[in-house]
């Protein structure tokens, strides 16, 4: 199995401060990687490099087997992203959210059309394709934006702040979709301050003050930082240190 | 019973639409209750039927007197180009304090929230975390015998969540009456009661250890041996397998299942099956009636 991302020492400096320093990182193809950390440890700016949206200022890497310093903009292409505050349009149906996404991914005619149906079938949206937006539940609103992130069939996905909120139920059916994606090797990238999330990830990899200072399974996360406690234990041991 | 908030059958809707629907509740004074559900469940609706912001649409909501009511809603009104000290003492003034009152008890609070070293500070320079803790520093600057926040820790990193749930706890201690609500069912471990609210209904109400208590089930955790990696659809197959098995969420590491209480703790080969204790969220799965749809995925 080959890696999605592997970086060496990046880093990336704004003026004097250090956002991101000496991060080497690596993530297998269709891995599901949790990148944990407080605010202003660094993660929108390591997630930002990985994307080919900001250039590093030291190190180096490779993402979806393209040079970060040199072929951004091939990575660019292969990549999704879904926020907390997905941006549907409220008034627009179903249907038209995917049609509009479709588009700004430069998808037309038939190869829209087929994959708008596919899309809805696979969110499990079929029966409300003709519903305008704004009248979904949150469950169902979260998958509409998931598909709208993967309308390009990405390679790569991040998905910020965008997995909690939702009822056990729609959290469910939306990790489901999200495994469906990493088995078939697409690359998941999740942020997330809510630890019961981070449990479903494969790997973690925790930030502080720009640094990787752990990786691991969550369950080695644990054992090894929280002498088999919760992970907000091992997140505050680590934040502490 | 003595109470700061108490609500009896209140029901608010917005034309056809019911946000929640027969609610009763009380806080006493010096109790921390948490009101646990997810989006859409109708959590902000009832904080600000409870801080008096909003009229139910029928039932009873008291004390009437609305002067002496904490409230924060999710989105807090701070002026980003004042400091994190003028703030305070702009809310001070506007609950009637003289200046050097509101000196006193600006400092009193930035003290007691730990931001007394980022009191020049520019508010719009906060941290999220930070910004939280201003932002309940003007909650109680006038020392309401109730406090109601609706979701303070929604994006906010988990050390300053710790934090912020300290300060409140330390704010029930002295009297207050806190109720806060909150989408994440693992905070709610630190209130004294738990009130699980569900499609705008009450489900279930109770200190979190009670309603832990309430599921039928042995919960245990599914994991492969070893460290070989295991596809996760094969995981999810071997959970299925388990005898007494009521219902199965695959995680990064494993499967987490709910048993049948007598049933035996065995797993397949190349597995590992061990008893993890219940929380919450197995609780509101149970509780909801969504446990056939969360098996069946």
């Amino acid at each position: 199995m080959s890696n999605a991302i592997e970086t060496r020492d990046l880093t990336r400096h704004f003026g004097q401060f250090t956002a991101v320093d000496s991060v080497s990182l690596v993530v297998p193809e269709g891995c599901v990687m949790g990148l944990l950390g407080a605010n202003g440890a660094g993660k929108t700016t390591l997630i930002r490099m990985l994307l080919g949206s900001l250039a590093p200022t030291g190190g180096s890497g490779r993402v979806l087997g393209h040079d970060l310093l040199t072929d951004a903009e091939s990575i660019r292409q292969k990549v999704g992203y879904m926020s907390q505050r997905f941006s549907l349009y409220h008034d627009l149906t179903v249907e038209e959210n995917l049609i509009f996404y479709g588009k700004v991914y430069g998808l037309k005619g038939i190869g829209l059309s087929a994959r708008k149906d596919e899309l809805l079938a696979w969110a499990g949206l079929g029966e409300q394709r003709k519903l305008v937006t704004g009248e979904l539940g949150g469950g169902l609103r979260q998958r509409l934006a998931f598909a709208c992130a993967i309308l390009h069939r990405p390679s790569l996905l991040l998905l910020d702040e965008a997995t909690s909120g939702v009822d056990p139920v729609s959290r469910r059916k939306f990790w489901d979709l999200i495994y469906g994606l990493s088995d078939g090797g697409t690359t998941v990238l999740v942020t997330t301050h809510y630890m019961d999330e981070a449990e479903h990830c494969d790997r973690l990899a925790m930030m502080n003050a720009g640094k990787l200072v752990a990786m691991g399974t969550p369950a080695d996360l644990r054992a090894q930082y929280a002498g088999g406690g919760g992970l907000d234990q091992v997140f505050v041991n680590l934040a502490k240190r | 019973m003595d109470f700061a908030i108490r609500m009896t059958e209140v029901s608010k809707f917005y034309g056809a639409h019911r946000a929640v629907e027969g609610i009763s509740l009380t806080v006493a004074p010096g109790e921390l209750v948490g009101i646990v559900g997810p989006d859409g469940a109708g959590k902000t609706t009832l904080a600000r039927l409870a801080a008096g912001v909003m009229a139910p649409t029928s039932g009873r909501v008291e004390p009437e007197s609305r002067g002496r009511v904490g409230y924060l809603s999710g989105r807090f009104s701070l002026y980003p180009e004042l400091t994190v000290l003028e703030n305070l003492t702009f809310f001070a003034k506007i609950y009637g304090m003289g200046a050097a009152q509101a000196a006193e008890a600006s400092e009193r609070l930035l003290d007691w929230v730990g931001l007394l070293p980022f009191k020049a500070r520019l508010a719009g320079a906060l941290s999220g975390g930070m910004r939280q803790k201003l932002a309940l520093a003007t909650a109680v600057i006038h020392r309401p015998p109730t406090l109601i926040l609706d979701e303070p820790t929604t994006a906010v990193d988990p050390v300053a969540r710790v934090d912020f749930w300290k300060l409140l706890r330390e704010q029930a201690r002295q009297g207050c009456a806190v109720l806060v609500t909150t989408p994440y069912m693992d905070e709610a471990e630190n209130c004294d009661r738990v009130v699980l609210l569900h499609q705008g209904r009450i489900l279930s109400a109770g200190p979190a250890q009670e309603l832990r208590g309430r599921l039928p089930f042995r919960m245990a955790l599914l994991t492969p041996a070893g460290h070989a990696p295991q596809r996760r659809g094969d995981m999810t197959a071997a959970a299925s397998g388990l005898s007494g098995l009521h219902w199965a969420i695959p995680l990064g590491a494993g499967v987490r299942v709910a048993l049948e209480p007598g049933a035996p703790l065995s797993a397949p080969a190349g597995y590992t099956l061990q008893e993890v204790p219940a929380n919450l969220e197995d609780a509101y799965i149970w509780l909801s009636g969504a446990a056939e749809e969360v098996q069946a995925g």
